[in-house]
């Protein structure tokens, strides 16, 4: 772990590089520019609210405050699907785009992937930033924000894990990126992120094998956002610890498997 | 930079101690390569062949056992043909490729050249551009901004700079690309085939750089088809054939090795596919058809016919010819021309000396010339028959063969012909001053001066004259 801080913290300027070419060059061109990055989730979360909110009529628990907002409920879900879908999707990109500059120069193939990352890291930021701000405006935040570093640190480990795996499994095989795509297709809909969890449990007493929907590590990530934000409890204990244990242990084999990987891809690229 | 146009200027570098501390160890390096049609490339395939049936990849081993040291401050050349494995060494030594056997080690930082331009962002400007080239080649924002300008100049490319380089010009694309990597200080670069980059002015500048990279040290290892240049630049080099390093040592040394044996490897092909090569289709024959031209011939001193000349050595070429009518003094004429249709000599037997009184029948005339003054490349020669008071020409076969001639070690690498000459100092002849036959032209005071200097005259004569770069 020492050294993985060591050699991220060497390339630092690299990767920052590798961020700033990947946000200056996102909206260049567009005339709206950087207001994209926001009109986009905006959006999505609007369909979802009229859809699943309106003519659904999704009951989303209360809010610590005891207010009822689905799009919030919504929102606090979506962030952090956005952030890891993302990252899973723009890593493979990020390792397969970068093959001819990797065949030419001698740099290491984690710096355009860790870029790419830093870059939606602070996208998610803005949405995030948003988010709490919205929160703060309605009164319901609570001590319990404390929390958000820890939960975010997660976050990320366990996205960070999964993307640089996938990136190098996909610099071998190509298909694999095909088959990340319908993967999470499926995982979104595993996850309680456009319908209240409640709507799962409900079965738990009847099937018991149901129970394994709470395995989706994804599941467990969003439920802590809506625990420490929306709900505003403390994190439960025993989901905290298994999504603590299956994120740190998704970022060392990623991590792992990609530094493996790396010295091959100048070949395979 | 006065220094290293100098050093352009002087043909052959003058050979220099070299440290004895390594830069770079290539110890018995050997890189195999899996031949990519078998590559598996999808999940099902992966699957499907995990039984293994037959072969699964053929290996390939693009470098074999190399080991070599490429001295501190040296610069070092690759030379081979192409498929030689002078690249996948350049790009292992870069540290692109890891070797499957052996070892590489690298005192210094080492900068790869292996495109220019590569890993530039079309969206972003040119100078957005630097920041992410330098930081890929391993620099530090803070060396990247010390060096900024003088990457610009460098470039040339003041008013682009903050202009997206989707819209430069291929040329502006390669000066940046350039400019970045050698500008940015490197202690060992490592650079593939460049030079040919820009137009005939940034490539001085380019060389002009490498030489001065060179006087301050820096370890520089190139690959190059061209080895005029790698003579010119390099200390040592390699000579690696099928992966395998055939010599190693100082550069005229092997590079005259290395051309005598693509000399020789070329002379045996071509002699395979005959002559045939030496007679085309030229332009249309004139002529009364008294004396037919039926075939010309280059011959070396043994008589045996060369499809190859060699410059600087002697050849022979012989004029085959048939009479139907018999006259008397024909005269037998040659003519040479250049690639680009540019006529360079017209000798004839008159001239040569050569009284052929009466003629018939079947005949061969021959020039020997001592030291064919031609630099490689491939040459037309027409040949003609004509009256010796040259009223009636009997036959002329326009441009209808053709000569190659291949280098000999050292050549001058522009211009058309050899000039050989005795070069000498003149210490008690007073000099002229500066400027006074010639009108002054800025900065010729130090060249005009420099009359006890071997000034070569570049080919590149059209673009340095703005120097004053000729005496």
């Amino acid at each position: 772990m020492r050294t993985v801080m060591g050699e991220v913290w060497q390339f630092r300027g690299l990767i920052g590089n590798f961020a700033q070419r990947e946000l200056k060059s996102k909206y260049k061109g567009s005339v709206v520019g950087w207001a994209w990055s926001l009109i986009n989730p905006l959006v999505t979360l609007g369909i979802y609210t009229l859809v699943f909110g309106v003519f659904l009529g999704a009951n989303p628990p209360e809010m610590g405050n005891g207010m009822k907002v689905f799009a919030l409920y919504l929102f606090t879900g979506l962030v952090i699907w956005n952030f890891i879908n993302q990252v899973v999707q723009g890593s493979m990109i990020a390792l397969t785009s970068n093959g001819p500059l990797l065949r030419k120069i001698y740099f290491p193939a984690f710096a355009p992937v860790a870029g790419n990352i830093v870059a939606l890291a602070l996208q998610t930021a803005i949405e995030l930033g948003l988010l709490l701000f919205v929160f703060a405006v309605l009164g319901n935040l609570y001590w319990t924000v404390l929390w958000l570093p820890v939960v975010l640190l997660l976050v990320i480990a366990f996205a960070v894990g999964a993307g640089f795996y996938l990136a190098a499994l996909n610099a071998r095989f190509r298909d694999v990126s095909y088959l990340v795509q319908v993967t999470l297709n499926l995982v979104f809909y595993a996850t309680p992120i456009i319908y209240p969890i409640s709507l799962v449990e409900q079965y738990y007493d009847r099937h018991a094998w149901a129970r394994i929907y709470e395995l989706n590590p994804v599941t467990q990530l969003v439920e802590l956002m809506r625990e420490i934000l929306y709900t505003n409890e403390a994190p439960s204990p025993t989901r905290f610890a298994y999504a603590a244990v299956v994120s740190l242990v998704v970022l060392a084999t990623g991590w792992t498997f990609f530094q493996r990987r790396s010295r091959d891809l100048s070949e395979v690229l | 930079m006065s220094s290293a146009e100098e050093n352009w200027h002087s043909p052959i570098q003058a050979r220099r101690e070299l440290s004895s501390e390594p830069a770079i160890e290539v110890k018995s390096v050997g890189k195999k390569f899996r031949m990519a049609n078998d590559r598996r490339t999808n999940v099902k395939e992966a699957l499907v062949r995990r039984g293994g049936r037959g072969p699964k990849h053929r290996d390939f081993w693009a470098v074999d056992d190399v080991s070599l040291t490429v001295p501190k401050g040296s610069t070092y050349g690759l030379i081979g043909h192409n498929g030689s494995g002078k690249s996948t060494l350049l790009k292992t030594i870069a540290g692109i490729h890891l070797p499957t056997n052996g070892e590489i080690v690298a005192h210094g930082r080492v900068s790869a050249l292996l495109e220019v331009g590569a890993g530039f962002h079309p969206e972003l400007s040119g100078r957005e551009n630097i920041y992410l080239n330098g930081a890929i080649l391993g620099m530090t924002r803070k060396q990247i901004d010390a060096a900024m300008d003088e990457i610009i100049e460098f470039s040339g490319l003041e008013d682009f700079i903050d202009t997206p380089v989707k819209v430069y010009s291929s040329g502006m694309y390669v000066r940046l690309g350039f400019a970045i990597a050698v500008n940015l200080d490197p202690e060992i670069l490592i650079v593939d085939e460049i030079v040919a980059v820009g137009d005939e002015e940034f490539q001085r500048r380019c060389m002009d750089h490498l030489h001065d990279l060179r006087d301050r040290g820096t370890t520089i290892v190139v690959v190059s088809h061209s080895l005029a240049m790698i003579q010119r630049l390099c200390d040592r080099v390699a000579w690696l054939d099928h992966g395998h390093l055939v010599a190693e040592g100082p550069a005229d040394e092997v590079c005259e090795a290395y051309l005598a044996s693509v000399n020789a490897a070329e002379e045996k092909q071509l002699t395979e596919s005959a002559h045939k090569d030496t007679a085309v289709e030229g332009e249309e024959r004139e002529g009364t058809g008294a004396v037919r031209v039926t075939d010309v011939v280059t011959v070396d001193d043994d008589g045996e016919p060369r499809s190859l000349a060699t410059n600087g050595k002697p050849i022979t070429i012989q004029v085959h010819y048939d009479v139907h009518e018999p006259v008397t003094d024909p005269i037998v004429f040659l003519d040479f021309w250049s690639e680009l249709g540019l006529h360079l000599a017209g000798p004839n037997s008159w001239l040569g000396g050569l009284q052929l009184g009466e003629v018939s029948g079947p005949g061969v005339v021959e020039v020997r010339i001592p030291a064919l003054p031609f630099l490689p490349g491939v040459y037309s020669i027409s040949a003609a028959v004509a009256s010796s008071t040259l009223e009636v020409v009997y036959d002329r076969t326009p441009k209808s063969y053709r000569m190659r001639v291949r280098p000999s070690g050292k050549y001058e690498p522009d211009g058309l012909m050899t000039l050989e000459g005795e070069w000498s100092t003149r210490p008690d002849v007073p000099a002229v001053p500066a400027a006074d036959r010639l009108p002054a032209a800025a900065g010729t005071g130090a060249t005009a001066a420099g009359a006890g200097t071997p000034a070569e005259v570049p080919a590149a004569a059209g673009s340095s004259s703005a120097q004053g770069g000729v005496a």
